[in-house]
């Protein structure tokens, strides 16, 4: 919890192959697409039934006072049953919260993989933009992403996503997005 | 000119229109009135701090504000628990820029005047000699607020030397309600973390207006997610037609219940191992009625929200409720800092303390599938009232008209009890606080 990692990957593993690189960058990028487009009944289509979705929750600490408390803290906590429900209040004109959508964009970059047991261990970087029909100035998120992303046969799910902000303090009043 | 001088008592008060139950909207807009805010009300109420919980061990502490003024929570090695202004006695720089952590003492990084976790002054860093007695450094502390005092956990501070001790604000009657949430069982409520901390593109009075008890927007602005609080779309609608008291607790304090229909098993969403314990705890009217509390949102004058309610984000698991604490922090006209805690029983079981986090976090937090449609409500609030004819207008609580003399009579519980969330009763009883406050009664 106190320690940000600095990447998702454990030290000592195989790197993937050119193939394999490729087709999981551009999974990425096909998943930011979809966010970007609020296609979010086909980005649940990515996730694997046991999905863990977090948002770790970081504090500004002074390097020689450090001290944390209670549960690990966090933005978002997430599992497949509530990102469905989220997924479907943000498609749904009735709710208030996207019935304009806002804006956005998803770079992704710094992509590391490794093979892990039953598919890969993916770190990215990723700079959200997101501009809402309240406030036009551009808000934007930055966060480091450690993925789990397994083979169920015919295609890699997302099984396991933690993201950690570079925002301790969010500039902004929601959280109506994935990351 | 200050706003103090431009803005008199008397001004202040004829903004809130008590009889015909209509409000300025300059309350939302005005950085004069919010200067003076920050005075009248800020220095001179109590202001919730954070909670014991949060420092346990002394050299523990937290970064908060008092209205804009900054300020640290700290535990001495007493084990008492002190409120400082956050800035150097020196030349004003900021002792802690941490939110949190843990220290032996403050040193400033400026020129090394050190202080004690009781704020006295505990040292200059040069020899001194090189003072030549000219600094008067016994005087020279951290500064202190003027009183603290707790309940069930919550610290208090004010400026305010003649304020009377908080039972005198948080009275016996709201601690009969608020027991219902803080005090429910012997150990009570503990902290899950540090607070969320986000920004609201709103006045902070609107936050704390919405909590007092706006029951008409439940069923409309959340009626996509509405139905996530409790088993069903119809236990929900149930709820919103059904006995939904607005409480006015103590002056400036607030309540919204939402009860379940009599038929239904009460204590929806508590292991039955909490509600052994809430026999023990709570007397037979308040068990009756938290048995029956479905939702309950409140807020203490000023800035002091809670909300509870059970939720559920899967069909196969049970709902589970969350308690959210919450500071609207102001900052200015029309922007506030939503600071956001979740508590739990002390007693209750690690996997229950998870869950009702979850439920929270899912629910009423920066993420929580509730406030956004909130927040993007309140956003269009500031937009709509930007210009110079949205601040000659008034809001409308004009529902009040209508309902200030029906009082709920045989409510099962002290303050005065309007007889559903449709009245507004609650929410312009905020503001005649605030008039009490601005137009200079209290
Ligand atoms: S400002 Fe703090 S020691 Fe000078
Ligand atoms: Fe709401």
């Amino acid at each position: 919890m106190s320690v940000r990692p600095e990447t998702a990957l454990k030290a000592g593993g195989q790197p993937v192959s050119d193939a394999a690189y490729r087709q999981i960058s551009e999974l990425l990028f096909h998943e930011a697409s979809l966010l970007s487009r609020h296609e979010y009944s086909t980005w649940l289509t990515l996730l694997a039934p046991d999905i863990s979705y977090r948002m770790p929750l970081q504090t500004f600490q002074h390097r020689n006072q450090r001290r944390d408390y209670g549960k690990d803290p966090a933005w978002l906590d997430e599992n497949y049953d509530s990102l469905k429900i989220r997924a479907e209040q943000l498609n749904n004109a009735a709710s208030n919260s996207e019935a304009i959508p806002s804006f956005m964009r998803y770079f992704v970059t710094n992509i590391l993989i490794e093979e892990s047991e039953n598919g890969f261990s993916v770190s990215s970087q990723v700079l959200l933009i997101r501009v809402r029909s309240n406030n036009p100035t551009p808000f934007f998120l930055s966060a480091q992403r450690s993925d789990l992303w397994i083979d169920s046969g015919n295609q890699l799910l997302l099984s396991d996503r933690a993201i950690h902000l570079d925002m301790p303090h969010i500039d902004s009043p929601t959280l109506a997005f994935f990351m | 000119m200050t706003a103090m001088e431009r803005i008199t008592p008397t001004d202040a008060a004829s903004l809130v229109d008590t009889e015909r139950g209509t409000v300025s909207r300059r309350l939302y807009v005005d950085e004069d009135l919010f200067e003076l805010e920050m005075e009248r009300i800020f220095t001179r109420t109590w202001v919730f701090i954070g909670l014991e919980s949060e420092i346990p061990e002394p050299g523990d502490y937290v970064t908060r504000n008092m209205g804009t003024d900054p300020v640290i929570m700290v535990r001495d090695n007493d084990g008492k628990i002190g409120v400082f202004h956050n800035s150097c006695p020196h030349r004003g720089v900021m002792i802690c820029q941490a939110d949190q952590g843990h220290v032996k003492g403050f040193v400033c990084a400026y020129h090394g005047w050190s202080y004690h976790l009781d704020g006295s002054h505990a040292g200059a860093f040069h020899p001194e000699e090189f003072y030549r007695g000219g600094v008067p450094f016994d005087e020279l502390g951290l500064h202190k607020v003027a009183q603290i005092d707790t309940y069930a956990g919550l610290v208090f501070a004010t400026w305010n030397k003649e304020l009377g001790p908080l039972i005198e604000t948080i009275t016996e009657s709201s601690r009969w309600y608020l027991d219902l949430l803080l005090g429910r069982t012997p150990e009570g409520m503990e902290v899950l973390g540090p607070p969320q901390r986000w920004t609201a593109e709103q006045n902070w009075k609107i936050g704390g207006i919405n909590f007092c008890g706006d029951g008409p927007h439940a069923p409309t602005l959340h009626s996509v997610i509405g139905p996530q609080i409790g088993e069903s779309t119809e236990q929900f609608m149930a709820a919103m037609l059904g006995e939904s008291p607005d409480v006015t607790i103590s002056s400036g304090q607030n309540m919204l219940l939402n009860l379940l229909p009599g038929k239904e098993t009460p204590f929806i969403g508590y292991p039955p191992d909490l509600v052994k314990l809430f026999k023990e705890t709570l007397n037979a009217d308040q068990i009756n009625l938290l048995g029956r509390m479905m939702t309950n949102v409140c807020t203490l004058f000023p800035h002091l929200s809670l909300v509870q309610a059970p939720v559920r984000f899967s069909e196969n698991e049970p709902p589970v409720n969350f308690l959210t604490l919450r500071v609207w922090q102001p900052v200015s006209a029309t922007r506030t800092e939503v600071w956001n805690w979740f508590l739990v029983e002390k007693e209750a079981s690690e996997e229950y303390k998870e869950a009702a986090l979850k439920a929270g976090l899912r629910s009423f937090s920066a993420g929580g599938t509730f406030d956004q449609d909130d927040a993007e409500g309140w956003s269009a609030t500031s937009r709509g009232l930007q210009g110079p004819i949205g601040r000659s207008l008034n809001l409308s609580f004009q529902t009040v008209v209508g309902w200030r003399d029906e009082v709920w009579e045989d409510f099962p519980g002290p303050g005065k009890t309007s007889p559903n969330m449709y009245t507004e009763m609650t929410e312009f009883e905020y503001l005649t606080e605030w008039k009490r406050w601005m137009g200079g009664e209290k």
